[in-house]
């Protein structure tokens, strides 16, 4: 009997226990004790944590980051601008009127422990310009030695000639192409960090020619061969000369700025004797004075180019001193003027916008004149204007400037050190 | 009557300061956990695989300067994650409370991540390869204990300064807080050095060869020397575990379950802007960082570093500071464009900055030094979505470091000149105390909350510095409703809790908002929680 009635209440209590208000009752239940029991903040950071480690993705870089990670890691950079097995491409100029500038380089700078360098390129312009060159270079010897060797074929197609001297008009502007041989060695001792000096012994075989530019009058159409010095018969050369030059430091940790200087004389000997033999003194001195901590600049540079002539020997016009172009009068067209001397100053002040980035203003003043002792300061020609500098101080990359002079506006974009 | 008239006047202009000229619109509400305040987050999870990272320099300026990622909307930053309901950053991977909860000995401060394991001295030290990430010249050496080492040299004209920096930074930014690495300043003949047979070097032209003599020759020909010709460097010893690469200040790693916050909201990088500024680490950026996975009682998981310290205080790792760095970023455009339409006859007052003849120094100054308009050399996310709370706990552990310690970290630099060690400690004391007047004026700078005898009791730290006089404070309590977020006001106007507080069970939380009427309308509010045994404990503070 107890069992039946046991079997009577036991699928009672079942069906109390199954029934859908006990279903209802006890989740109610389970949940006010789940809101009294709140989550600790370790276990909400470690809820986070296991939501996320079912999400985990590996990890990767934008496109963008990842194409410019693969061009660090192939050295493209180090590539273009040391060479991949020793062979670079080679841009810019091959001087003023050349155009644009392409190549290619072998360049081995730093053989046997940095004592040798070799190098030897081919290069062509838009504007038909064309050079070989080849050089070696031995460093180190007997401690501070060096010795350098220097040969190179260059033709230049069209090269501007307005007419010796400072009073040359716009106007007479020709043109003549000229194709140089040269092989030169020079040698020298690093007498301080910074400074150098040494000699060399160079022989040179110029050719001058009509130009191959059909849009300007050829030079010797316009200018009678006897007027100018050099036109007709164009003798080999041979430079003798000694130099001391002022070099940046190169100091890891150096402050930008500070002085640079080159004095070098010359003795340009004509062969096949052809009064054509003078000697030459060069000078340039350049300071970039920093100030308001870097952040200024003012550069200042002197040039100047004195030519003697040997007694009854003139100096052919396309060895004179030429002013314009991108690295003096910057108002004035490449090669403005030629003669046998030359003075030349420039200031300039620059301004830091971005690190690396400033912005000039500047004035350039000289002059060509044709005897070395006869300067003046009289009729000096002046050019001035604006421009962006991309560097800094004297370790510069490049610029542009705009410049303006009484001839007109010149724009230049020139990679230098400048 | 005119005394009623004026008591009443300054009664409805203290309320207009703390309520209508409230700065900024109130946060959300906390919530309080029983485990509340954590101060130490939960054990990681055990992570799998992970991807190696590499960072392009150029790329992360291009796209910080550019791009931007993880700058704040327009609506502002969103508050900082990473913290406890204290406002405090619990220990974890990323940080570690150190100096600025616990103040540490001398001997802690000095001994930073490590000081006994510098390079070993019995046996020559073999050159592994050339150190290529950087500007510092160097090399990757292994000592006879089979340590591997960074070894980083100054340069002539700057002697010491960059050796100094990177081992002052290591033991400062590690007593801030962070994982750093052990730096040791060594000194070594030449003969100390052999190259490995399988040593290599990649020259200029990118091509890779066999390491020569002549190569260390030629690295060590442009470093500084001591007086005795030996060699001085900085010996970092390798960071252990296997080396992920650098992390990022912005977004988290997609590969790591452990992090969870983004970069730019988290606290402990957000703060650390105040940290850079006061040392100067301009180049607080993702190339010296590291991430590593290390394995503890079978849990792999990753730790962050910061590394490389040699461009902090006046030192740019290869000589003097950059006189920019600090003060604008390197493509600043808005600085560029003043510069450039002025003809840059603008001349800001860091341009004038005047620096000590003190090459080992470089250039650190902190008279031109904002704290607030300090910059690195390009834009940081978490820096630029640092909010009041970040800075002010930050400057409280900037302050929490005394004269005498500042000095005794420089001193850690081994400075040959007197005057070197004397500058830069007195730079970053003025720094320092730059960076408490300037942060704690954002917020109030109320701090070390405890409840004591029945009154609420803390230090005013902007007083406590010197930093101004003490406050007129006006404390409003509330009763709190942890599930709701609600408050009732509970009569007190003291800093005594309230008798009714008496009656409230345990667990209960009773909060105080405190507002100063001559502190900028600045108010918080401090919550406290009844311990079973009556007692009152701070569990939260929100600014």
């Amino acid at each position: 009997m107890a069992i039946p009635n046991r079997r009577g209440s036991l699928p009672r209590l079942r069906r109390i226990l199954t029934s859908p208000v006990c279903f209802i009752a006890g989740f109610l239940l389970a949940a006010a004790l789940l809101e009294g029991q709140q989550a600790t903040s370790a276990e909400e950071i470690e809820r986070l944590r296991q939501q996320k480690a079912q999400q985990l993705q590996p990890e990767t870089l934008p496109w963008l980051h990842r194409t410019v990670l693969s061009f660090r890691e192939a050295k493209v950079q180090e590539k273009l601008t040391y060479g991949y097995r020793g062979f670079r491409p080679r841009f810019g100029t091959l001087g003023p009127g050349s155009g644009f500038g392409v190549g290619i380089e072998y360049f081995r700078p730093n053989l046997m422990d940095d004592r040798f360098l070799v190098r030897s390129s081919l290069t062509g312009s838009l504007q038909d310009f064309f050079m070989i060159d080849g050089e070696f270079e031995a460093r180190r010897l007997a401690g501070k030695g060096f010795v350098n060797l220097l040969a190179f074929h260059r033709f230049s197609p069209k090269i501007d000639f307005f007419g010796e001297g400072p009073e040359s008009s716009i106007h007479n502007r020709t043109a003549y192409s000229l194709e140089e041989n040269s092989v030169q060695a020079s040698a020298g001792w690093q007498i301080k960090p910074r400074v150098r000096a040494g000699g060399l012994i160079r022989y040179l075989k110029p050719n001058v020619g009509p130009t191959r530019d059909g849009s300007l009058p050829s030079t010797e159409a316009v200018f009678a061969g006897s007027a100018v010095p050099g036109l007709g018969l164009q003798p080999p050369f041979v430079q003798t000369g000694a130099f001391i030059e002022l070099h940046p430091s190169r100091e890891l940790g150096a402050p930008p700025g500070g002085t640079t200087g080159l004095f070098r004389w010359s003795r340009f000997s004509a062969r096949e004797r052809v009064a054509n033999s003078f000697s030459r003194i060069e000078a340039q001195l350049e300071r970039h004075q920093l100030f308001f901590n870097h952040q200024r600049n003012l550069f200042l540079r002197a040039r100047t180019v004195l030519s003697i002539p040997d007694k009854g020997h003139e100096i052919p016009f396309y060895l004179q001193p030429q002013l314009g172009g991108p690295w003096d009068l910057r108002g004035f067209r490449g090669r403005r003027f030629y003669d046998n001397n030359l003075a030349l100053v420039t200031a300039e002040y620059q301004w830091q916008v971005f690190s690396g980035v400033s912005l000039a203003l500047f004035v350039d003043a000289g002059k060509v004149f044709p005897y070395w002792d006869r300067w003046r300061l009289g009729r000096v020609e002046k050019s001035y204007g604006a421009g962006a500098r991309f560097g800094n101080g004297s370790f510069a990359a490049g610029r542009f400037d705009l410049a303006f002079s009484r001839e007109g506006v010149q724009l230049w974009i020139v990679f230098d050190t400048f | 009557m005119d005394r009623l008239r004026h008591v009443l006047r300054a009664g409805i202009l203290f309320w207009a300061v703390c309520f209508v000229t409230e700065p900024a619109p109130r946060p959300e509400p906390l919530r309080f956990r029983p485990d509340d305040p954590l101060w130490q987050e939960p054990a990681p999870i055990s992570v799998g695989k992970l991807t190696r990272r590499k960072i392009d320099d150029a790329y992360d300026q291009l796209e910080k300067t550019f791009f931007r990622p993880g700058k704040p909307g327009p609506e502002g930053p969103p508050p900082s994650l990473g913290v406890n309901t204290l406002d405090e950053v619990p220990d974890s991977a990323w940080y570690t409370n150190r100096h600025g909860r616990k103040r540490m000995s001398m001997e802690e401060l000095l001994r930073g991540p490590g000081n006994e394991r510098p390079p070993s001295n019995a046996g020559p030290w073999t050159i592994l390869s050339a150190k290529t990430e950087g500007v510092t010249p160097g090399f990757i050496i292994r000592d006879k204990a089979g340590r591997r080492y960074l070894l980083k040299f100054d340069t002539p004209r700057f002697p010491n300064a960059t050796s100094a920096a990177d081992v002052i930074g290591s033991k400062i930014f590690y007593a801030l807080g962070y994982y750093t690495p052990e730096n040791y300043i060594v000194q070594f003949p030449r003969e100390q050095l052999v190259v490995s047979d399988k040593a290599t070097v990649t020259d200029i032209t990118g091509r890779k060869r066999r390491m020569t003599a002549y190569d260390v020759d030629s690295l060590l020909a442009r470093v500084n020397r001591t007086a005795d010709g030996r060699y001085r460097a900085l010996a970092s010893l390798f960071i252990e575990g296997e080396l992920l690469g650098p992390w990022l200040y912005h977004g988290t790693r997609s590969d790591d379950p452990n992090d969870i916050f983004p970069h730019e909201q988290r606290r402990d990088l957000r703060g650390l802007y105040v940290f850079a500024a006061w040392v100067n680490h301009y180049d607080a950026t993702s190339l010296n960082t590291l991430d590593t996975v290390l394995e503890k009682d079978g849990v792999r998981f990753v730790r962050h570093y910061l590394i490389d310290f040699g461009s902090i205080l006046g030192s740019s790792g290869v000589g003097a500071r950059d006189p920019r760095n600090g003060f604008v970023y390197q493509y600043d455009f808005s600085f560029a464009w003043k510069q450039a339409l002025t003809l840059g006859l603008w001349i800001p007052k860091w341009q004038r900055a005047r620096y000590p003849d003190l090459p080992e120094a470089g250039r650190f100054e902190s008279d031109a030094f904002d704290p607030d308009d300090w910059k690195p050399i390009y834009p940081n996310p978490a820096f630029e979505n640092r909010l009041p709370g970040d800075t002010f706990w930050a400057a409280k552990q900037v302050m929490a470091f005394t004269n005498e310690e500042i000095r005794a970290l420089v001193e850690l630099g081994q400075y040959e000149d007197p005057r070197a060690t004397e500058h830069v400690t007195q730079m970053l004391i003025a720094r320092r105390d730059k960076i408490g007047r300037t942060f704690f004026s954002k917020v109030l700078p109320l701090d070390d909350f405890r409840v004591r005898n029945g009154q609420l009791e803390f230090t005013d730290l902007a007083e406590k510095y010197g930093f101004r006089r003490s406050l007129q404070l006006k404390p409003s309590w509330f009763e709190y409703d942890n599930a709701e977020g609600s408050r009732r006001a509970l009569p007190g106007d003291s800093f005594f809790l309230p008798p009714a507080t008496k009656e409230l069970k345990a667990g209960s939380i009773v909060g105080v908002t405190i507002c100063a009427e001559d502190h900028g309308g600045h108010m918080m509010d401090v919550f406290l929680r009844k311990t079973s045994g009556h007692d009152w404990d701070v569990v939260g503070i929100q600014r």
